[in-house]
């Protein structure tokens, strides 16, 4: 999801990019919507959605805030982060600790994380818990208390969590210092949990201001997937959410990127890393802020050079060529701002990044040449309408669908129109938006070594 | 996004050290399970889901990695990673087509003590989905292009595993804990052993290991017992009806040391481990709960006093592993180097502390219900589903354990739960691991 720059998945020896997740619920459908969800507004401003799946008493609820790491300032950042972790240290009513301890004795899991754009809160429990459940989620949206001690360990947690995802991690590092190069000014630059000197600065006051300014149900979205429909969750919503008071919302303004007129390039060598990589990036438009026909053609075009088990990228560089242990693509378009598309290889050993960097740009020249087939779309598409399917067997994750788009603010409707457009796609579309895309001046390169060699840029 | 703020990947790399264990339970629901036999007598069982059109067949052949032959460990996870690269008169790209095609999903794993096969497929497809994996498992190719493919990828994750420090530090417990036992040695295997696994060894693997004789079956999803015992047969019935034994000697953790190993990283991963009671024992539910209240959820024990009031972990927890020759209760806490020492010591004083006294009756009553209701929980999609049912069979357990489960739990008692204390925590120190540069802890000498 947005603000996972790229994670490594080392089975398969594969990168997947920002949205994986979300991609795979990707695909056409009929209808009205691909899961039969249905939204409304509270009156104090707080969206909700119902997605029902009856074939267990089970429900997942979520309350999303449109508040994240970009909307920090600089200086202070790890805010929203660390405010998610604040958030599990009770409220003026209820003590730390006993939310997640009444969702434990119903069997049920909770947790909470924080993107680019939004924070999000959930669990999952049996339909009877589900009241109880709201009622302690909706105390905390404008109850919070946490005491002076309570933050000062809260921020030891946060900053071994960021030397384990991040200081111990080479990949992780390069994926950082990515960022950064790419974007220099809009606040995607910096990594959402926080740089560690800000971490460390980060005062009660700045993190109060943070969850005041944005901890409304106004900027909330509610999401229940499993043993419930909208006709029974408005009344409980209404009851329990609707009477928090509305607020008028905190004007959103973040500093805008100016346009990338030249490539970009960064080496990160790391004594530590045990095997070489290779990422290139490009600015795209994103869903919420770009154009959006060109963010569909670009999801297909994702899919069709690394989905499935016979994705291009993979069978060209990785089977064919043998130069690589690992190739492939993704655009991460769920954002509310700029988007990107990316690559990424890793040498087989014995192969060089240069050798494995020179046949990616050899077949992201064959795709500026060429283009795509009219089978090779209509393939991809068939797939990603599979995978829509697929994900009807998880209510969970269709819950994070459905909370992260309305979240970045799409509307229910064309939340629900997404299958149907991407069915839309054609060869002419896919070929149009690489072309847009995949442009020189708008490249990042990222390599990783593992020591200093003669393999350099 | 950063980040769920808790139970980040350390344990779930423990699955991959000591293969699949069932966690909790709870009543299910939903329609009735049913057993079901094939024609030629394969046993399954089947939970129809009708509502979601997926249909998911979960497969396990008891024997897993720890029985790879001296010198070639790392032939049963080899060999899971080669299964969907070509069978038949399919090679690895036609095969791999066919897959995309009908979006048809299956994966291979080996674990420990099983070899695991996964079926995932539309319901509307299943015929082609239930040739392909018919093929894949009966059938294998082990070309040379894809074996070597394969093997160079292998060699490439054994070495990022050496980058990681929670792979290595988990690797290294069970080199310690087992050093002249199975358990002991890396289950995807050494470069060297890796670099000796020929393509004979691979096909003497899936004719001799994917036999009738041990394979459990699960299926759930949009499918009928008709259907179900059809699509079956199909695809186990051809393969041989035994293999050779998959049986391996019983063992028990070395404890009481200390060992380090240098890696120069920020945190240091600290691993601890004990014997614990396994599932043929009758302190086996006594167990579950005292470890849910030391090492599962934000309230247990050492989640509180390493974590929310010292600030000392992001990750810190623990789990029940029950394995067929040995059953262990295992931890972890990562920290900054120079708290290794204090984090090791808060750990210690929780074990003494809960040795010597139990659980206060309120953390007794919430690890007793948190574990009646996860089950029911974790059964929230049709593959979800035929994953438990497996586990369930594979842990030796009747049709009717979902039932059963929250009984058992339930009888627990706080005597039990301080005699199981008392005999896991009381007479041995932990066999501990760590990995990084920690400060304040020495290792013991050979």
């Amino acid at each position: 999801m947005p603000g996972r720059a790229l994670a490594t998945d080392r089975r398969g020896g594969r990168l997947f990019g920002a949205l994986a997740a979300l991609l795979v619920l990707a695909s056409p459908a009929a209808a009205a919507g691909p899961f039969a969800a249905e939204g409304f507004t509270l009156a104090n401003g707080m969206q909700a959605v119902a997605i029902p799946d009856r074939r267990a008493p089970i429900v997942t609820h979520m309350v999303w805030y449109k508040a994240g790491s970009a909307d920090e300032r600089p200086g202070f950042t790890g805010t929203a982060h660390l405010l998610e972790h604040l958030m599990f240290k009770g409220t003026g009513q209820t003590p730390g600790g006993r939310f997640q301890a009444v969702v434990a004795r119903h069997g049920g899991s909770d947790n909470a994380f924080t993107g680019y754009d939004y924070t999000a809160y959930h669990q999952t429990v049996p339909r009877e818990a589900l009241e109880q459940v709201m009622r302690l989620e909706a105390e905390r949206m404008t109850g919070l208390a946490f005491d002076d001690a309570e933050l000062e360990a809260e921020r030891q947690v946060v900053l071994e969590e960021r030397r384990q995802r991040i200081d111990a991690n080479p990949a992780a590092i390069l994926g950082e210092r990515l960022n950064a190069l790419q974007f220099r000014h809009h606040p995607y630059g910096w990594p959402v949990i926080g740089h560690q000197r800000d971490i460390e600065a980060l005062t009660r006051e700045a993190i109060e201001a943070f969850y005041r300014r944005h901890y409304s149900p106004g900027n909330a979205v509610l999401v229940v997937a499993g043993d419930i429909d909208a006709g029974e969750l408005r009344p409980l919503a209404e009851a329990i959410y609707g009477t928090i008071p509305a607020v008028a919302p905190a004007p959103r303004s973040r500093p805008a990127e100016p346009p990338q007129t030249a490539p970009r390039r960064l080496v990160h060598e790391d004594a530590r890393a045990a095997r070489a990589g290779l990422r290139l990036l490009y600015r795209a438009p994103g869903y919420v802020a770009g154009d959006r026909s060109t963010a569909h053609a670009l999801d297909v075009l994702a899919e069709i050079l690394s989905g499935g088990a016979s994705g291009r990228l993979h069978r060209r560089l990785v089977v064919e060529a043998r130069a690589a242990v690992g190739a492939g693509a993704w655009y991460g378009g769920e954002v509310r701002g700029p988007g990107r598309f990316g690559f990424w290889a890793e040498p087989v050993p014995g192969r060089t990044v240069a050798e494995v960097e020179a046949l990616l740009r050899a077949e992201i020249a064959d795709l500026l040449a060429h283009g795509v087939s009219s089978g090779e779309v209509a393939r991809a598409k068939a797939r990603m309408a599979a995978n829509l399917v697929y994900a009807r067997d998880r209510a969970a994750a269709i819950a994070r669908w459905y909370g992260a788009w309305l979240a970045l603010g799409l509307a229910m409707d064309e939340i629900d129109a997404w299958p149907r457009r991407i069915a839309a796609v054609t060869a002419a579309d896919v070929h149009a938006a690489a072309r847009a895309v995949l442009v020189a001046q708008g490249e990042t390169v990222g390599i990783l070594l593992p020591q200093a060699s003669d393999d350099g840029p | 996004m950063v980040p769920d703020r808790r139970r980040p990947s350390a344990l779930p790399a423990l699955a991959v050290l000591l293969a699949a264990v069932v966690a909790a339970a709870g009543p299910a629901q939903g329609t009735a399970l049913q057993v079901l036999t094939t024609p030629s007598g394969i046993r399954l069982w089947l939970r129809e889901e009708p509502a979601i059109p997926i249909v998911a067949l979960e497969v396990a052949f008891r024997g897993g990695s720890a029985l790879d032959p001296a010198g070639r460990e790392g032939l049963a996870a080899m060999a899971a990673a080669l299964l969907g690269e070509g069978a038949g008169d399919l090679d690895s790209r036609a095969f791999r087509e066919r897959l995309d095609a009908s979006s048809v999903r299956m994966s291979f794993r080996a674990g420990r003590d099983a070899f695991y096969a996964s079926l995932t497929t539309l319901a509307d497809r299943l015929d082609e989905a239930g040739e392909l994996f018919r093929l894949a498992l009966s059938a294998p190719r082990f070309d040379p292009g894809p074996v070597e493919r394969i093997r160079t990828r292998i060699l490439a994750d054994l070495a990022h595993d050496r980058e990681d420090p929670h792979t290595r530090a988990w690797r290294a417990w069970a080199a310690a804990a087992f050093p002249d036992h199975p358990y002991g040695r890396p289950p995807d295997g050494t470069p060297a052993s890796v670099a000796a696994i020929a393509a004979s060894d691979l096909a003497a693997f899936a004719a001799t290991h994917l036999a009738r004789d041990r394979v459990r079956v699960a299926v759930a999803g949009a499918i009928d017992a008709a259907a179900a015992v059809a699509l079956v047969e199909r695809v186990l019935a051809g393969l041989p009806e035994r293999g050779p034994p998959p049986a391996i000697a019983g063992t028990v953790p070395v404890t009481g040391r200390v060992e380090i190993v240098e890696m120069a990283t920020p945190q240091s991963v600290i691993v601890f481990g004990l014997p614990a009671p396994g599932r043929d024992d009758p302190d086996f539910y006594a167990a579950q709960v005292l470890d849910r209240a030391l090492g599962g959820g934000s309230e247990s024990r050492l989640f509180r006093e390493v974590r929310s009031a010292r600030g000392l972990a992001y990750a810190v927890s623990s789990g029940l592993y029950s394995r067929q020759a040995s059953s262990l209760w295992l931890g972890q806490a990562t920290t900054r180097n120079a708290r290794a020492g204090e984090t090791l010591e808060v750990v210690r004083a929780v074990l003494a502390e809960v040795a010597a006294h139990g659980l206060a009756p309120e953390e007794l009553a919430d690890a007793r219900a948190w574990l009646k209701g996860a089950l029911a929980l974790r059964l929230d999609g049709n593959r979800s589903i035929a994953r438990a049912l497996l586990a369930i069979q594979l842990d030796g357990l009747g049709a009717d354990y979902l039932d059963r489960r929250p009984g058992l739990i339930e009888r627990v008692t706080a005597a039990d739960v301080r005699r199981v204390a008392r005999r896991l925590l009381a007479p041995a120190d932990p066999l501990v691991v760590v990995v990084g540069r920690p400060e304040g802890i020495a290792a013991d000498g050979e």
